[in-house]
Protein backbone atom coordinates (compact mmCIF):
# COMPACT_ATOMS: atom_id res chain seq x y z
CA UNK A 1 0.00 0.00 0.00
CA UNK A 2 2.85 2.49 0.76
CA UNK A 3 4.58 2.32 -2.74
CA UNK A 4 1.28 3.55 -4.13
CA UNK A 5 1.03 7.01 -5.53
CA UNK A 6 -0.71 9.96 -3.74
CA UNK A 7 -3.24 10.37 -6.94
CA UNK A 8 -3.90 6.13 -6.93
CA UNK A 9 -4.38 6.29 -3.27
CA UNK A 10 -6.54 9.14 -3.55
CA UNK A 11 -8.54 7.10 -6.53
CA UNK A 12 -8.70 3.70 -4.10
CA UNK A 13 -9.80 6.38 -1.01
CA UNK A 14 -12.80 7.59 -3.82
CA UNK A 15 -13.71 4.48 -4.40
CA UNK A 16 -14.21 3.10 -0.85
CA UNK A 17 -17.65 3.37 -0.43
CA UNK A 18 -18.29 1.50 -4.02
CA UNK A 19 -16.60 -1.58 -1.81
CA UNK A 20 -17.95 -1.01 1.50
CA UNK A 21 -21.58 -1.49 -0.08
CA UNK A 22 -20.33 -4.38 -2.11
CA UNK A 23 -18.59 -5.89 0.89
CA UNK A 24 -22.11 -5.36 2.91
CA UNK A 25 -24.15 -6.90 -0.37
CA UNK A 26 -22.04 -9.92 -0.28
CA UNK A 27 -22.52 -10.33 3.37
CA UNK A 28 -26.29 -9.58 2.61
CA UNK A 29 -26.80 -12.74 0.13
CA UNK A 30 -24.31 -14.99 2.45
CA UNK A 31 -27.24 -14.57 5.03
CA UNK A 32 -30.17 -14.65 3.04
CA UNK A 33 -28.92 -17.92 1.58
CA UNK A 34 -27.01 -19.51 4.57
CA UNK A 35 -29.59 -19.45 7.59
CA UNK A 36 -31.45 -22.48 6.59
CA UNK A 37 -28.09 -24.15 7.41
CA UNK A 38 -28.08 -23.00 10.33
CA UNK A 39 -31.30 -21.37 11.54
CA UNK A 40 -30.84 -20.36 15.24
CA UNK A 41 -27.97 -18.54 14.88
CA UNK A 42 -28.56 -16.62 11.34
CA UNK A 43 -31.91 -16.25 12.54
CA UNK A 44 -31.14 -13.53 15.41
CA UNK A 45 -28.45 -11.89 13.61
CA UNK A 46 -28.63 -8.37 12.14
CA UNK A 47 -26.17 -7.61 9.14
CA UNK A 48 -26.54 -4.19 8.89
CA UNK A 49 -25.81 -2.84 12.89
CA UNK A 50 -22.38 -2.88 12.38
CA UNK A 51 -21.99 -1.75 9.34
CA UNK A 52 -24.34 1.08 10.49
CA UNK A 53 -22.43 1.49 13.69
CA UNK A 54 -19.36 2.08 11.83
CA UNK A 55 -20.68 4.19 9.43
CA UNK A 56 -21.75 6.16 12.24
CA UNK A 57 -18.57 6.13 14.15
CA UNK A 58 -16.12 6.51 11.26
CA UNK A 59 -17.54 8.43 9.03
CA UNK A 60 -18.47 12.36 7.87
CA UNK A 61 -21.96 12.36 7.92
CA UNK A 62 -23.02 13.05 4.39
CA UNK A 63 -20.58 9.99 3.80
CA UNK A 64 -22.00 8.08 6.43
CA UNK A 65 -26.26 8.87 5.55
CA UNK A 66 -25.50 8.14 1.80
CA UNK A 67 -24.54 4.75 2.89
CA UNK A 68 -26.78 4.02 5.72
CA UNK A 69 -30.13 4.89 3.19
CA UNK A 70 -28.36 2.87 0.12
CA UNK A 71 -27.72 0.08 2.33
CA UNK A 72 -31.10 0.48 4.32
CA UNK A 73 -32.91 0.38 1.19
CA UNK A 74 -31.04 -2.88 -0.15
CA UNK A 75 -31.37 -4.49 3.10
CA UNK A 76 -35.49 -3.60 2.70
CA UNK A 77 -35.43 -4.78 -0.74
CA UNK A 78 -33.99 -8.41 0.64
CA UNK A 79 -37.03 -8.52 3.05
CA UNK A 80 -40.41 -8.66 3.40
CA UNK A 81 -40.88 -5.69 5.86
CA UNK A 82 -42.50 -2.46 4.92
CA UNK A 83 -40.35 -0.56 2.55
CA UNK A 84 -39.15 2.36 4.41
CA UNK A 85 -38.99 0.72 7.95
CA UNK A 86 -35.72 -0.33 7.91
CA UNK A 87 -34.50 3.13 6.60
CA UNK A 88 -36.47 5.18 9.15
CA UNK A 89 -34.92 2.13 12.12
CA UNK A 90 -31.56 2.82 10.88
CA UNK A 91 -31.15 6.00 10.64
CA UNK A 92 -31.86 6.20 13.85
CA UNK A 93 -29.41 3.87 14.91
CA UNK A 94 -26.64 5.73 12.67
CA UNK A 95 -26.98 9.16 14.78
CA UNK A 96 -27.14 7.25 17.97
CA UNK A 97 -23.95 6.03 16.90
CA UNK A 98 -22.83 9.21 16.12
CA UNK A 99 -23.73 9.85 19.28
CA UNK A 100 -21.87 7.11 20.97
CA UNK A 101 -18.64 8.32 19.56
CA UNK A 102 -18.11 11.52 21.37
CA UNK A 103 -18.43 9.54 24.53
CA UNK A 104 -15.86 6.66 23.73
CA UNK A 105 -14.40 5.70 20.17
CA UNK A 106 -14.23 2.55 19.94
CA UNK A 107 -10.70 1.59 18.59
CA UNK A 108 -10.02 -1.75 20.72
CA UNK A 109 -12.12 -5.64 20.75
CA UNK A 110 -13.46 -4.71 24.28
CA UNK A 111 -14.39 -1.30 23.02
CA UNK A 112 -15.95 -2.22 19.40
CA UNK A 113 -17.93 -4.95 20.89
CA UNK A 114 -19.64 -2.88 23.61
CA UNK A 115 -20.28 -0.54 21.23
CA UNK A 116 -22.09 -2.90 18.85
CA UNK A 117 -23.70 -4.55 21.93
CA UNK A 118 -25.24 -1.48 22.93
CA UNK A 119 -26.05 -0.86 19.84
CA UNK A 120 -27.56 -4.06 19.30
CA UNK A 121 -29.98 -3.75 22.75
CA UNK A 122 -31.13 -0.33 21.35
CA UNK A 123 -31.70 -1.19 17.97
CA UNK A 124 -34.52 -3.68 19.74
CA UNK A 125 -36.07 -1.36 21.74
CA UNK A 126 -36.07 1.18 18.40
CA UNK A 127 -37.92 -1.62 16.54
CA UNK A 128 -41.07 -2.07 18.67
CA UNK A 129 -42.40 1.61 18.19
CA UNK A 130 -41.11 1.10 14.36
CA UNK A 131 -42.66 -2.10 14.03
CA UNK A 132 -46.02 0.19 15.45
CA UNK A 133 -45.61 3.06 13.42
CA UNK A 134 -45.74 0.60 10.09
CA UNK A 135 -49.24 -1.22 11.19
CA UNK A 136 -47.96 -4.19 13.14
CA UNK A 137 -46.34 -5.31 15.91
CA UNK A 138 -43.54 -7.72 17.10
CA UNK A 139 -43.48 -9.77 19.65
CA UNK A 140 -41.26 -9.58 22.84
CA UNK A 141 -39.58 -13.27 22.16
CA UNK A 142 -36.62 -12.68 24.88
CA UNK A 143 -34.99 -15.98 24.28
CA UNK A 144 -34.26 -14.50 20.66
CA UNK A 145 -33.78 -10.97 21.04
CA UNK A 146 -30.68 -12.11 23.90
CA UNK A 147 -29.99 -14.39 21.20
CA UNK A 148 -29.46 -11.62 19.09
CA UNK A 149 -27.38 -9.56 21.21
CA UNK A 150 -24.76 -11.77 21.45
CA UNK A 151 -24.62 -13.00 18.34
CA UNK A 152 -24.85 -9.50 16.68
CA UNK A 153 -22.14 -8.37 19.10
CA UNK A 154 -19.89 -11.57 17.83
CA UNK A 155 -20.24 -11.86 14.49
CA UNK A 156 -20.83 -7.85 13.98
CA UNK A 157 -17.41 -7.61 15.53
CA UNK A 158 -16.33 -10.04 12.93
CA UNK A 159 -17.77 -7.06 10.16
CA UNK A 160 -16.59 -4.32 11.52
CA UNK A 161 -13.13 -5.47 11.51
CA UNK A 162 -13.10 -6.76 8.16
CA UNK A 163 -14.49 -2.91 6.98
CA UNK A 164 -11.47 -1.45 9.09
CA UNK A 165 -9.46 -3.72 6.72
CA UNK A 166 -11.19 -2.59 3.57
CA UNK A 167 -10.56 1.05 5.15
CA UNK A 168 -6.97 0.45 5.12
CA UNK A 169 -6.28 -1.34 2.24
CA UNK A 170 -8.01 1.68 0.13
CA UNK A 171 -6.31 3.98 2.23
CA UNK A 172 -9.23 5.75 3.57
CA UNK A 173 -9.05 7.63 6.45
CA UNK A 174 -11.28 7.63 9.13
CA UNK A 175 -13.18 10.43 10.64
CA UNK A 176 -11.06 10.43 14.00
CA UNK A 177 -7.91 11.10 12.09
CA UNK A 178 -9.32 14.05 9.87
CA UNK A 179 -11.14 15.15 12.89
CA UNK A 180 -7.97 15.29 15.26
CA UNK A 181 -6.14 16.66 11.81
CA UNK A 182 -8.62 19.73 12.13
CA UNK A 183 -7.76 19.74 16.37
CA UNK A 184 -11.95 19.56 16.58
CA UNK A 185 -12.03 16.67 18.72
CA UNK B 1 -25.76 34.40 10.77
CA UNK B 2 -26.82 31.75 13.73
CA UNK B 3 -30.42 32.00 12.75
CA UNK B 4 -29.99 32.11 9.36
CA UNK B 5 -28.43 28.79 10.16
CA UNK B 6 -31.12 27.57 12.49
CA UNK B 7 -34.00 28.36 9.61
CA UNK B 8 -31.51 26.50 6.66
CA UNK B 9 -31.03 23.28 9.36
CA UNK B 10 -34.96 23.82 9.72
CA UNK B 11 -35.26 23.98 6.22
CA UNK B 12 -33.55 20.75 5.03
CA UNK B 13 -35.10 18.59 7.97
CA UNK B 14 -38.67 18.95 6.95
CA UNK B 15 -37.24 18.83 3.47
CA UNK B 16 -35.38 15.49 4.53
CA UNK B 17 -38.81 14.55 6.26
CA UNK B 18 -40.66 14.96 3.73
CA UNK B 19 -38.55 13.09 1.39
CA UNK B 20 -38.46 10.06 3.67
CA UNK B 21 -42.55 10.09 3.88
CA UNK B 22 -42.20 10.31 0.00
CA UNK B 23 -40.00 7.31 -0.39
CA UNK B 24 -42.02 5.14 1.72
CA UNK B 25 -45.60 6.22 0.25
CA UNK B 26 -44.08 5.15 -3.22
CA UNK B 27 -42.94 2.09 -2.48
CA UNK B 28 -46.40 1.10 -0.02
CA UNK B 29 -47.68 -2.19 -0.38
CA UNK B 30 -44.49 -3.80 -2.18
CA UNK B 31 -44.65 -1.86 -5.39
CA UNK B 32 -40.67 -1.41 -6.64
CA UNK B 33 -39.60 1.11 -9.00
CA UNK B 34 -37.13 0.47 -12.15
CA UNK B 35 -33.55 0.13 -10.21
CA UNK B 36 -35.40 -1.75 -7.00
CA UNK B 37 -36.47 -4.59 -9.80
CA UNK B 38 -33.15 -4.14 -11.55
CA UNK B 39 -31.36 -4.47 -8.23
CA UNK B 40 -34.23 -7.72 -7.02
CA UNK B 41 -32.76 -9.59 -10.23
CA UNK B 42 -29.47 -9.04 -10.10
CA UNK B 43 -29.72 -9.70 -6.33
CA UNK B 44 -32.13 -13.10 -7.01
CA UNK B 45 -29.82 -14.64 -9.60
CA UNK B 46 -26.61 -14.53 -7.09
CA UNK B 47 -29.05 -15.67 -4.79
CA UNK B 48 -29.99 -18.54 -7.06
CA UNK B 49 -26.34 -19.93 -7.11
CA UNK B 50 -25.78 -19.76 -4.10
CA UNK B 51 -28.85 -21.55 -2.26
CA UNK B 52 -28.08 -23.95 -5.10
CA UNK B 53 -24.75 -24.34 -3.47
CA UNK B 54 -25.89 -24.17 -0.13
CA UNK B 55 -28.38 -26.98 -0.84
CA UNK B 56 -25.71 -29.24 -2.81
CA UNK B 57 -23.59 -28.95 0.43
CA UNK B 58 -25.89 -29.90 3.11
CA UNK B 59 -27.09 -32.52 0.82
CA UNK B 60 -23.94 -34.09 -0.08
CA UNK B 61 -23.17 -33.66 3.89
CA UNK B 62 -26.60 -35.51 4.70
CA UNK B 63 -27.00 -37.96 2.36
CA UNK B 64 -23.24 -39.63 1.56
CA UNK B 65 -21.07 -38.48 4.80
CA UNK B 66 -23.47 -38.27 8.06
CA UNK B 67 -26.49 -40.91 7.28
CA UNK B 68 -26.60 -42.81 4.42
CA UNK B 69 -29.62 -44.45 3.04
CA UNK B 70 -31.63 -43.95 6.02
CA UNK B 71 -31.54 -39.62 5.85
CA UNK B 72 -33.30 -40.22 2.31
CA UNK B 73 -36.12 -42.97 3.91
CA UNK B 74 -36.86 -40.21 6.67
CA UNK B 75 -37.44 -37.86 3.95
CA UNK B 76 -39.33 -39.66 1.76
CA UNK B 77 -41.68 -40.65 5.16
CA UNK B 78 -41.54 -37.06 6.50
CA UNK B 79 -43.15 -35.75 3.10
CA UNK B 80 -45.11 -38.26 2.56
CA UNK B 81 -46.90 -37.64 6.17
CA UNK B 82 -46.80 -34.09 5.47
CA UNK B 83 -49.17 -34.78 2.66
CA UNK B 84 -51.29 -37.17 4.17
CA UNK B 85 -51.50 -34.68 7.12
CA UNK B 86 -52.75 -32.19 4.82
CA UNK B 87 -54.62 -34.30 3.06
CA UNK B 88 -56.54 -35.86 6.31
CA UNK B 89 -57.28 -31.91 7.36
CA UNK B 90 -58.62 -30.99 4.18
CA UNK B 91 -60.42 -34.09 3.99
CA UNK B 92 -61.98 -33.56 7.53
CA UNK B 93 -62.67 -29.79 6.12
CA UNK B 94 -64.58 -30.93 3.38
CA UNK B 95 -66.64 -33.11 5.87
CA UNK B 96 -67.71 -30.35 8.13
CA UNK B 97 -68.72 -28.77 5.44
CA UNK B 98 -70.78 -31.21 3.60
CA UNK B 99 -72.52 -31.75 6.84
CA UNK B 100 -73.11 -27.63 7.12
CA UNK B 101 -74.49 -28.19 3.57
CA UNK B 102 -76.42 -31.16 4.08
CA UNK B 103 -78.33 -29.43 6.78
CA UNK B 104 -78.67 -25.95 4.75
CA UNK B 105 -79.31 -27.37 1.76
CA UNK B 106 -76.83 -25.30 0.00
CA UNK B 107 -74.27 -26.60 -2.23
CA UNK B 108 -71.29 -23.82 -2.84
CA UNK B 109 -70.11 -23.23 -6.37
CA UNK B 110 -66.99 -25.50 -7.17
CA UNK B 111 -63.55 -23.68 -7.78
CA UNK B 112 -60.75 -24.77 -9.37
CA UNK B 113 -57.30 -23.52 -8.76
CA UNK B 114 -54.47 -23.83 -11.19
CA UNK B 115 -50.92 -24.18 -9.19
CA UNK B 116 -46.92 -23.35 -10.13
CA UNK B 117 -44.46 -24.77 -8.98
CA UNK B 118 -41.61 -22.69 -7.75
CA UNK B 119 -38.04 -23.33 -5.32
CA UNK B 120 -37.39 -21.38 -2.54
CA UNK B 121 -33.96 -19.31 -3.41
CA UNK B 122 -33.42 -16.96 -0.17
CA UNK B 123 -34.65 -16.33 3.27
CA UNK B 124 -35.50 -12.59 4.60
CA UNK B 125 -32.57 -10.65 5.39
CA UNK B 126 -33.82 -9.51 8.54
CA UNK B 127 -34.28 -11.29 12.45
CA UNK B 128 -37.62 -10.00 12.76
CA UNK B 129 -39.85 -10.81 9.56
CA UNK B 130 -40.22 -14.01 7.94
CA UNK B 131 -40.10 -13.85 4.38
CA UNK B 132 -39.38 -15.95 1.41
CA UNK B 133 -38.21 -14.95 -2.07
CA UNK B 134 -39.26 -17.61 -4.74
CA UNK B 135 -38.02 -18.37 -8.55
CA UNK B 136 -41.03 -17.55 -10.70
CA UNK B 137 -41.81 -13.81 -11.52
CA UNK B 138 -43.96 -11.75 -13.84
CA UNK B 139 -42.88 -13.37 -16.99
CA UNK B 140 -44.41 -16.68 -15.48
CA UNK B 141 -47.67 -15.14 -14.62
CA UNK B 142 -47.27 -14.24 -11.14
CA UNK B 143 -48.94 -11.67 -9.90
CA UNK B 144 -49.21 -9.53 -6.34
CA UNK B 145 -51.22 -11.37 -3.88
CA UNK B 146 -51.46 -15.00 -5.30
CA UNK B 147 -51.51 -17.44 -2.51
CA UNK B 148 -48.66 -19.63 -1.90
CA UNK B 149 -48.86 -23.37 -0.71
CA UNK B 150 -46.74 -26.37 0.07
CA UNK B 151 -46.97 -30.14 0.54
CA UNK B 152 -46.96 -29.16 4.50
CA UNK B 153 -49.24 -26.59 4.40
CA UNK B 154 -50.27 -23.05 3.49
CA UNK B 155 -47.18 -20.94 3.20
CA UNK B 156 -48.22 -17.05 2.52
CA UNK B 157 -49.34 -14.55 -0.30
CA UNK B 158 -47.15 -12.91 -2.83
CA UNK B 159 -45.53 -9.46 -1.66
CA UNK B 160 -43.51 -8.19 -4.13
CA UNK B 161 -42.89 -9.35 -7.89
CA UNK B 162 -40.31 -8.95 -10.48
CA UNK B 163 -39.80 -10.32 -14.16
CA UNK B 164 -37.91 -13.31 -12.67
CA UNK B 165 -38.62 -13.52 -8.99
CA UNK B 166 -41.34 -13.03 -6.10
CA UNK B 167 -41.18 -12.02 -2.74
CA UNK B 168 -43.62 -13.99 -0.53
CA UNK B 169 -44.65 -12.72 2.90
CA UNK B 170 -45.39 -15.68 5.05
CA UNK B 171 -47.85 -16.50 7.52
CA UNK B 172 -45.08 -16.56 10.46
CA UNK B 173 -44.12 -13.10 9.32
CA UNK B 174 -45.59 -10.55 11.58
CA UNK B 175 -46.77 -8.17 8.87
CA UNK B 176 -49.10 -11.48 7.55
CA UNK B 177 -53.12 -11.53 8.11
CA UNK B 178 -54.89 -14.60 6.66
CA UNK B 179 -58.63 -15.07 7.73
CA UNK B 180 -58.58 -18.61 9.44
CA UNK B 181 -61.18 -20.93 11.11
CA UNK B 182 -60.37 -23.70 14.09
CA UNK B 183 -61.71 -27.06 11.73
CA UNK B 184 -63.67 -28.71 14.83
CA UNK B 185 -65.49 -25.52 16.00
CA UNK B 186 -65.45 -23.54 13.21
CA UNK B 187 -64.05 -20.56 15.54
CA UNK B 188 -62.88 -17.87 12.93
CA UNK B 189 -59.86 -15.54 13.86
CA UNK B 190 -57.08 -13.80 11.85
CA UNK B 191 -53.62 -15.49 12.14
CA UNK B 192 -50.96 -13.30 12.32
CA UNK B 193 -47.21 -14.11 12.57
CA UNK B 194 -44.98 -13.37 15.90
CA UNK B 195 -41.06 -12.74 14.15
CA UNK B 196 -40.61 -16.38 15.00
CA UNK B 197 -39.73 -19.15 12.81
CA UNK B 198 -42.77 -21.26 13.69
CA UNK B 199 -45.20 -19.51 16.08
CA UNK B 200 -48.21 -17.42 15.19
CA UNK B 201 -51.06 -16.22 16.85
CA UNK B 202 -54.81 -16.24 16.05
CA UNK B 203 -56.70 -13.09 16.77
CA UNK B 204 -60.11 -11.92 17.34
CA UNK B 205 -61.45 -15.40 18.31
CA UNK B 206 -64.36 -14.20 21.12
CA UNK B 207 -64.18 -15.93 24.57
CA UNK B 208 -66.97 -17.82 24.33
CA UNK B 209 -65.89 -19.37 21.29
CA UNK B 210 -64.66 -23.11 21.68
CA UNK B 211 -60.89 -23.51 21.05
CA UNK B 212 -58.96 -26.49 22.45
CA UNK B 213 -55.33 -27.27 22.75
CA UNK B 214 -53.81 -29.21 19.45
CA UNK B 215 -57.05 -28.36 17.69
CA UNK B 216 -55.84 -27.86 13.65
CA UNK B 217 -56.68 -24.25 12.42
CA UNK B 218 -56.94 -24.18 8.75
CA UNK B 219 -57.63 -21.39 5.81
CA UNK B 220 -61.30 -19.98 5.14
CA UNK B 221 -60.95 -19.53 1.73
CA UNK B 222 -62.56 -16.05 1.77
CA UNK B 223 -61.28 -13.66 -0.49
CA UNK B 224 -60.31 -16.67 -3.12
CA UNK B 225 -56.99 -16.06 -2.53
CA UNK B 226 -55.97 -19.52 -0.95
CA UNK B 227 -58.33 -22.69 -1.52
CA UNK B 228 -60.44 -23.38 1.96
CA UNK B 229 -58.90 -25.81 4.12
CA UNK B 230 -55.78 -25.65 3.51
CA UNK B 231 -53.06 -26.54 7.09
CA UNK B 232 -52.35 -23.70 8.29
CA UNK B 233 -50.98 -25.21 12.04
CA UNK B 234 -52.23 -26.14 15.08
CA UNK B 235 -53.20 -24.53 18.56
CA UNK B 236 -50.09 -24.87 20.84
CA UNK B 237 -51.63 -22.29 23.70
CA UNK B 238 -55.28 -20.57 24.84
CA UNK B 239 -55.39 -18.15 27.86
CA UNK B 240 -58.30 -16.97 28.27
CA UNK B 241 -57.23 -15.41 31.97
CA UNK B 242 -57.71 -11.73 30.73
CA UNK B 243 -60.38 -9.40 31.09
CA UNK B 244 -60.84 -8.23 27.34
CA UNK B 245 -63.53 -9.61 24.95
CA UNK B 246 -60.91 -12.07 23.05
CA UNK B 247 -59.08 -15.15 23.81
CA UNK B 248 -54.83 -15.52 23.59
CA UNK B 249 -54.57 -18.52 20.99
CA UNK B 250 -51.00 -19.81 20.14
CA UNK B 251 -50.44 -21.36 16.51
CA UNK B 252 -47.64 -23.89 15.31
CA UNK B 253 -47.70 -23.32 12.43
CA UNK B 254 -47.42 -26.40 10.02
CA UNK B 255 -44.52 -25.18 7.90
CA UNK B 256 -40.79 -24.36 8.81
CA UNK B 257 -39.68 -22.04 6.49
CA UNK B 258 -35.90 -22.97 6.66
CA UNK B 259 -37.25 -26.63 5.63
CA UNK B 260 -39.21 -24.89 2.38
CA UNK B 261 -37.58 -25.62 -0.84
CA UNK B 262 -40.67 -26.43 -3.37
CA UNK B 263 -43.66 -24.21 -2.96
CA UNK B 264 -46.90 -24.14 -5.06
CA UNK B 265 -47.82 -20.69 -6.22
CA UNK B 266 -51.91 -20.44 -6.48
CA UNK B 267 -53.61 -19.05 -9.74
CA UNK B 268 -56.79 -18.00 -8.30
CA UNK B 269 -59.84 -18.56 -10.63
CA UNK B 270 -59.58 -15.95 -12.87
CA UNK B 271 -56.25 -15.91 -13.80
CA UNK B 272 -56.62 -19.82 -14.68
CA UNK B 273 -59.19 -18.97 -17.11
CA UNK B 274 -56.73 -15.85 -18.35
CA UNK B 275 -53.52 -18.48 -18.70
CA UNK B 276 -56.19 -21.80 -20.30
Amino acid sequence: MYSLQPKQKNFLETLNPVFVLLFFYTVMIARTTFDSVLPEVFDNLDILLPFIVYFGQRRSVAEGLTLAILSAHFYSLSSSAPVGLFVVHYLVLFFLARGLSYIFYPDRWNTICLALFVLSVVSRLVAWPMAALFEHSLSPAWGGVVMGWFFNTVFGYFIFVAIAILDHVTAKASRINIEMSEGSL
Amino acid sequence: MPYRRKYTFVALLTLAICALALYIHRHREGRTGFIDNLFISVTGSFQEQSMYFVRGARSLVDHYFLLVGTKQDNEHLRRELGFMETKLAALQDVEAENLRLRESLKFSEKIDYNLLAAHVIAHDVSAEYNGVRVDRGKKHGVRSGMGVISPSGLVGRVLRVTENYADVLTIVDPTSNIDAVVQRSRARGILTGLANRRQCRLKYVDQLEDVALQDTVVSSGFGHIFPPGLLLGYVTAVDRSNNGVVQNITVKSAIDIYRLEEVFIVFPPAETEKLS
